[in-house]
């Protein structure tokens, strides 16, 4: 650098500074000093209330992108909380931080506005002189929407090309002070952002509210019955003999990122369960640790539920149900057993990230039974727990695959105590390391380790069986003839996935089966140890750990196929020269010597093999899917009604669309089907499953991608918590609409189609039939519905502005 | 005195001039100038030659390049420059002999392998040649004063008493194409008559925009042309025949003007053409256009449409509609012809090809360091033909047009004979424009079996018009050279067609010469166009 250019930077920033400087002197002198507010108002608050007028218009046009970690500038509007908390600069995914960022989770890091000031969040709300002129001239909240008012949307067929719609665009995070330049820079940037603006109606409620203080009246308390519920809850999972906290400590860790809702409470009322430093009866003081198994580091701690106040967004909410039943199965499956806990276990990262050794008093086979009963639950925790995004970490997995579960009662290393614990050490898990840059010695470590787990894996059924005949139909878990997590379906959806019960979508390319030892380790790699805010070491290595997991289900699924073709099949998961390396190197089918149990009719036993799984798993299969299996040509599902039937008919050729007829169409399209009447309108989700030619890597996806084997699913409902697109067509024009649909073959024919049947960003009814879906969802499903994310909505096409038509 | 000196220098001048004639115009017409006692060169050359016994087979290595074999000329034409080739190296002079009906030859002499007959004896020959054809045999020689003919070679020529009268209207383009102003600046627009002995008068030049595809209606009375009139791409003017014609705002409609999705590039309105009576245009729009800079002069583009429909302009009601039969986003549809009392539209028809694009929201001009073979091959598009009744205005069905669908070519620029009879088409294995391989094909209007012209030479044939009366159809070749050069070829009334004629003298050194119009119209109506800034 030049002295004149070292100069210039250095003149740069003292202006810089001094701008910024200068603005606060300017708002101090405007509106007086910064101060904390208090914006409780005991008794009845005049005016406009929060709870009753402005959090339904936050939820329903902020909480759609403001939600979750992925919330632009952590900015969660969920809660009135959130919205005090105001916004941050600091990036929660950010996967090259090399120290690990101190976490801000919201209801749990600090609870007050000061808290929040001090972890550098910065208001929206005034936090100056509190009068009418301030409250809105020193709120970024009001000034946000002023300038979508000033500024709308242009209801134009595309999205302005100023907007950023980059899942990893900078965040412009602006104080008050700083929005006069981002007014200026970005003046189509106001909120909600690229999408259209709020009503006047709803503006001026919000503007309204602001401008008499921001205040909020008490919150709601628990209903009689809700505590009487909770009470009941609270004494189970605080009894006092080691057995019993050594149980209820291993279901903490499973259900600490649930929703739990008690069936006998009104549908939207969530609770989760944390470790409180008070006990029952006193108000719920949450112990802030980064992972469910950290110390507490209090003499004593109680489990106790504490009431979600936030919006539900569905991109986050992971449901657990809790009943009597569910009590009495916990009891039957912990309780009841005759063991001893003579020690309860530490709090050691060393053993608390491994749960295998951590739980090791429990009965393996009850352990393994608690997480078959509630597995799409588990399974949904990899998913939405504590990474509600995160391509890095799903590319791990493919894009559509079947997840079923060895049988309890036929796999004995499952269940076999002395096994596991023999086993323990292998089976440790990066999260023991904690923060760590040591990444290829680390997972060197934990490669040598897997390969010694499945070499004392296949050692054990050698021993315990030596007349093993193979894996047969029987050892895969059938729900217990009626459990509906047996037979899971994943969709991942870019950096989001859904879980959904039942096998759905065509036969996949690959499929799980988990065993009890790999089920948890899963869950203490993603969800329980998994921290969010951690560095790039152990961000990494978790990606890389999961790899041998996969692997690990895959291979099982493998063991169940004729041996002499597992190879070949496998040799199709992982193409390429780099794959087959990585497979010598990671994944040499360890424990696949045996033949397999099962008598193969066909040259596809893959298909076959899942065919035999349905029919096994009998009614805990959840049906036929004849939207995307069908084998004749007149497949509808006879549970459909006469529309339903009609739609279904129309849509049978979607699921045929392969290849690159599917490259331009969105990742996740929500289908509004109206009709003569409102409440008879239905919903279908086309789901887009990219191909890989294999997982093997953590980056460059798009080297890997295999258009070609790319394919559509449709589902009857909402699959997806990210809709990339919405469509809507009325009933009458449904087959016009598909044979429109299967004529896509390009962007422009794409957008042709999206100009008939999209919902636009820029439409004027967007938010219309953003909330037709949001209400349809929750119609459908009362419990695990939420407010869809709007942060992956697409536009329908993009035009460079400097675009010129040549000329001759 | 004065007066004696200058008719003595008029009498001086004219014999010199008539002996410079007679020099460059080394002829003998046997038939009205009888052997004489002072024989001419030629006559003396003829005589000895006549009376010579030639001690070998003459071999027949003089290939005539022009006129084709078989050709048939219209009968106002102004005389051709015959050409040809010698295969022996000791020839070095020629005796050309023209061999007409119940009529004793004509002879001329040249020392160039090329002869232009003299107007007078051009007639004679386009008189004599109508039922029989013209033989005219070029012999080869050696300037020795020997009898003996070295070379020979032959070629027949008919002349139609079907007369063209029509004017043609074509452009002149510097090669290789160029983008640009400085380049559009050097395109020149003529006016020419085949009657003419010279060049055809530039009408319009020296524009600062790009004009392409024109129309005349079929009354002569109105003209309509692409221009980019004010950087408008999509413009397109309508205006009167007049002698001075001064194109200003109100002439020109813009194709642009039809409502278009905002994802697509201004519409350029490629391909327009006026209805034969001069109330509607039609032309592809909200088109995407593939278009490519090859490393070939000769041909220097690749251009085609991945994507459009076609519309319509009313001139009268002055509002632009889609023509429904030919405005599906599946396809591409592009290149109308109108039917000649404008109930069809005959139309090309191909898949979208918008995948070409690498960017559909940046379509831009590629510059490919590739022949237009190489591009072909990468980027193949075939059209079909379709035809739809245009029902003023509400269209209909596209209907195939047998003969010149699904047939594994690209066949496109269907023009309807103005006697409804025929539609002339062209034919290539890719693209719509400026393909190596591009030839001619006639059809009936209706569809059916098509019918290779014989009129096609070797590289490249596109770009057709036909006269008003339906005898006669224009179309460019770089048969001869890259620079395009315009044809035209005697069609019967059983669409019959005939080896071209070259029409030379509308070419110009280091200028192509394309989209020939003929233009019902005399050459004289027009003298220029201009835009009236």
């Amino acid at each position: 650098m030049n002295r004149l250019h070292f100069w210039g930077v250095i003149v740069a920033v003292f202006l810089i500074i001094g701008c910024s400087t200068s603005m606060e002197k300017q708002f101090e002198q405007a509106y007086g000093p910064e101060q904390i507010v208090n914006r409780e108002v005991n008794g009845s608050l005049q005016g406009v209330s929060f709870q009753k007028d402005v959090r339904p218009i936050i939820d329903r046009r902020c909480s759609a992108c403001h939600s979750c970690y992925d919330a632009p500038c952590q900015l969660k509007l969920t809660s009135f909380e959130g919205l005090e908390r105001g916004a941050s600069k600091l990036v929660v995914y950010n996967g090259e931080r090399l120290i690990s960022d101190q976490p801000t989770r919201l209801f749990i890091d600090a609870h007050s506005a000061r808290g929040w000031r001090h972890m550098e969040f910065h208001p929206l709300l005034n936090e100056r002189n509190q009068t009418k002129n301030a409250n809105l001239k020193n709120s970024v909240l009001a000034m946000m929407l002023n300038l979508k008012k000033e500024h709308p949307l242009p209801q134009t067929e595309l999205l302005p090309q100023e907007f950023d719609l980059d899942l990893d665009k900078t965040n412009n995070c602006k104080k008050a002070e700083e929005f006069a330049e981002y007014k200026e820079k970005y003046p189509l940037w106001g909120m909600p952002y690229a999408l259209p603006g709020l009503t006047e109606e709803e503006h001026d409620i919000i503007l309204d509210w602001l401008q008499q203080g921001g205040k909020i009246c008490c919150q709601s308390d628990m209903s009689p019955r809700a505590k009487r519920i909770v009470d009941q809850w609270e004494s189970f999972f605080n009894g006092t003999s080691l057995k019993e906290q050594l149980v209820s400590r291993y279901i903490y860790e499973h259900l600490f990122i649930a929703r739990i809702h008690f069936d006998s409470l009104p549908n939207r009322e969530f609770y989760r369960l944390v470790r409180s430093k008070t006990p029952p009866g006193e108000p719920v003081a949450e112990i802030n640790t980064t992972r469910p198994y950290d110390d507490p580091e209090v003499e004593q701690f109680y489990y106790r539920f504490k009431k979600i106040e936030s919006t539900i967004v569905v991109k986050d909410h992971t449901v657990f149900l809790m009943n009597p039943e569910k009590m009495d199965r916990f009891r039957e499956l912990f309780i009841t057993p005759d063991y001893k806990v003579n020690k309860l276990p530490s709090y050691d990262p060393k053993t608390a990230s491994n749960p295998i050794k951590t739980f090791v008093d429990l009965p393996a086979k009850s352990r393994y039974q608690f997480m078959l009963d509630n597995a799409q639950f588990i399974v949904m925790g990899f998913i939405k727990g504590p990474v509600c995004r995160g391509q890095i970490a799903l590319n791990v997995i493919n894009d559509h695959f079947f997840v079923a579960f060895v049988d309890p009662e036929k796999n004995l290393l499952s269940t076999d105590n002395a096994f596991l614990e023999s086993v323990s050490d292998y089976l440790n898990l990066p999260a023991e390391r904690e923060n760590t840059l040591r990444i290829s010695s680390i997972w060197y470590d934990y490669l040598r380790n897997q390969k010694k787990y499945l070499e004392a894996k296949d050692q054990f059924i050698e021993s315990r069986i030596p007349d093993d005949k193979g894996n047969d139909i029987t050892h895969v878990w059938d729900g217990d003839g009626q459990n509906d997590n047996a037979l899971l379906t994943v969709f991942r959806h870019f950096d989001s996935a859904t879980v959904v019960k039942g096998f759905v979508g065509q036969i996949p390319k690959t499929g799980w089966i988990l065993d009890y030892p790999l089920f948890e380790r899963i869950h203490y790699l993603l969800v329980a140890g998994f921290d969010v805010f951690g560095n790039v070491g152990h961000q990494a290595i978790t990606r890389l750990y999961m790899d041998f997991l996969r692997m690990e289900a895959e291979n099982n699924f493998l063991s169940f196929l004729p041996k002499d073709t597992r190879r070949e099949i496998r040799s199709e998961w992982y193409q390429g020269t780099s794959a087959e390396f990585s497979n010598h190197i990671q994944n040499p089918l360890l424990g696949q010597d045996r033949e397999t149990g099962i008598i193969f009719e066909t040259n596809d036993p893959k298909k076959e093999f899942f065919e035999k799984i349905l029919e096994h798993a009998g009614p805990a299969a959840k049906g036929h899917d004849y939207l995307n299996r069908c084998e004749t040509d007149n497949c509808v599902d006879e549970a459909s009604n006469d529309l339903e039937k009609r739609v279904e008919r129309a849509f049978a050729p979607i699921p045929g669309i392969l290849g690159n007829q599917v490259q331009v169409v969105p990742d996740v399209c929500f289908i509004h089907i109206t009709t003569d009447r409102v409440e008879n309108d239905m919903v279908y989700s086309v789901i887009r499953n990219k191909a890989l030619s294999s997982n093997s890597f953590m980056f460059h996806e798009d080297r890997r991608r295999i258009p070609d084997h790319d394919y559509l699913t449709i589902v009857k409902g909402h699959l997806g918590s990210y809709p990339n697109a919405f469509c809507r067509v009325d009933i009458d024009q449904i087959e016009t609409f598909v044979s429109k649909y299967r004529k896509i073959n390009d962007k422009l024919s794409y957008y042709n189609f999206a100009g008939k049947y999209a919902i636009r960003r820029t439409s004027p009814d967007f938010w219309e039939e953003y909330d037709w879906h949001c209400q349809k969802f929750r119609k459908d499903q009362p419990i695990e519905s939420g407010l869809f994310d709007l942060y992956r909505f697409d536009r329908i096409a993009e035009k460079n502005s400097n675009n010129q038509s040549f000329k001759w | 005195m004065k007066y004696r000196l200058l008719v003595f220098t008029v009498i001086i001048a004219g014999i010199l001039l008539s002996h410079c004639s007679f020099s460059s115009n080394n002829y003998w017409d046997s038939h009205t100038s009888r052997p004489g006692r002072h024989p001419g060169k030629v006559e003396k050359l003829v005589s000895g030659i006549l009376s010579c016994k030639q001690d070998h087979e003459i071999p027949s290595d003089i290939s005539i390049s022009y006129p084709y074999d078989q050709a048939v000329f219209p009968p106002e034409i102004a005389a051709p420059a015959f050409t040809w080739a010698d295969k022996n190296p000791e020839s070095n002079q020629w005796l050309i002999t023209v061999q007409l009906k119940d009529r004793r030859p004509i002879y001329a002499l040249t020392e160039e392998k090329k002869w232009m007959p003299q107007k007078d004896i051009w007639e004679i020959i386009k008189v004599n040649s109508v039922d029989q054809p013209a033989q005219i045999t070029m012999s080869g020689l050696k300037n020795d004063s020997s009898c003996q003919i070295l070379s020979k070679g032959e070629t027949h020529l008919y002349t139609s008493t079907d007369r063209v009268d029509a004017a043609v209207l074509f452009r002149q383009v510097p090669l290789p194409f160029e983008t640009g102003e400085k380049y559009i600046r050097k395109l020149k627009w003529r006016l020419g008559d085949i009657a003419s002995y010279d060049p055809p008068p530039v009408v319009m030049q020296n524009m600062p925009v790009c004009a392409s595809c024109h129309l005349f209606s079929a009354d002569g009375k109105k003209l309509s042309m692409e221009m980019n009139y004010k950087n408008d791409s999509g413009s397109q003017f309508i205006t009167d025949v007049k002698e001075n014609i001064e194109l200003t705002q109100p002439d020109f409609i813009s194709w642009n003007d039809f409502p278009k999705p905002e994802l697509l590039p201004p519409s350029r309105g490629v391909f327009g053409k006026m209805s034969p009576t001069g109330r509607y245009i039609v032309s592809t729009v909200n088109e995407i256009s593939y278009m490519a800079l090859t490393n070939d002069p000769a041909f220097s583009q690749l251009f085609f449409p991945t994507y459009g429909i076609l519309a319509f302009y009313d001139v009268q009601k002055q509002a632009f509609n889609p023509l429904p039969g030919a405005d599906d986003d599946d396809y591409i549809q592009t290149d109308p012809g109108w039917a000649p009392n404008e109930n069809y539209i005959v139309f090309a028809r191909a898949q979208t090809k918008n995948a070409y694009h690498e960017d559909i929201g940046n379509i831009t001009t590629r510059i490919e360091n590739a022949g237009i073979e190489e591009l072909n091959k990468k980027f193949p598009i075939c059209f079909d033909l379709y035809r739809i009744p245009f029902n003023n205005g509400s269209g209909g069905t596209p209907e195939p047009m047998k003969g010149a669908c699904r047939n594994g070519m690209s066949n496109y620029f269907p023009r309807y004979s103005p006697d409804g009879k025929w539609i002339v088409f062209t034919q290539s294995k890719s693209g719509i424009m400026l393909q190596p391989d591009s030839e001619l094909f006639i059809i009936p209007a209706q569809g059916g079996t098509a019918r290779k012209m014989r009129c096609n030479r070797e590289v490249f044939n596109s770009w057709h018009s036909w006269s008003p009366n339906s005898r006669w159809l224009l179309f460019s070749s770089k048969a001869n050279t890259m620079y395009t050069e315009i044809f035209m070829t005697h069609v019967d009334k059983n669409g019959t067609d005939s080896p071209p004629v070259l029409l030379s003298r509308f070419s110009d050194e280091d200028y192509a010469a394309n989209v020939p119009e003929f233009a019902p119209i005399q050459a004289k109506d027009i003298k220029r166009i201009r835009i009236k800034e």
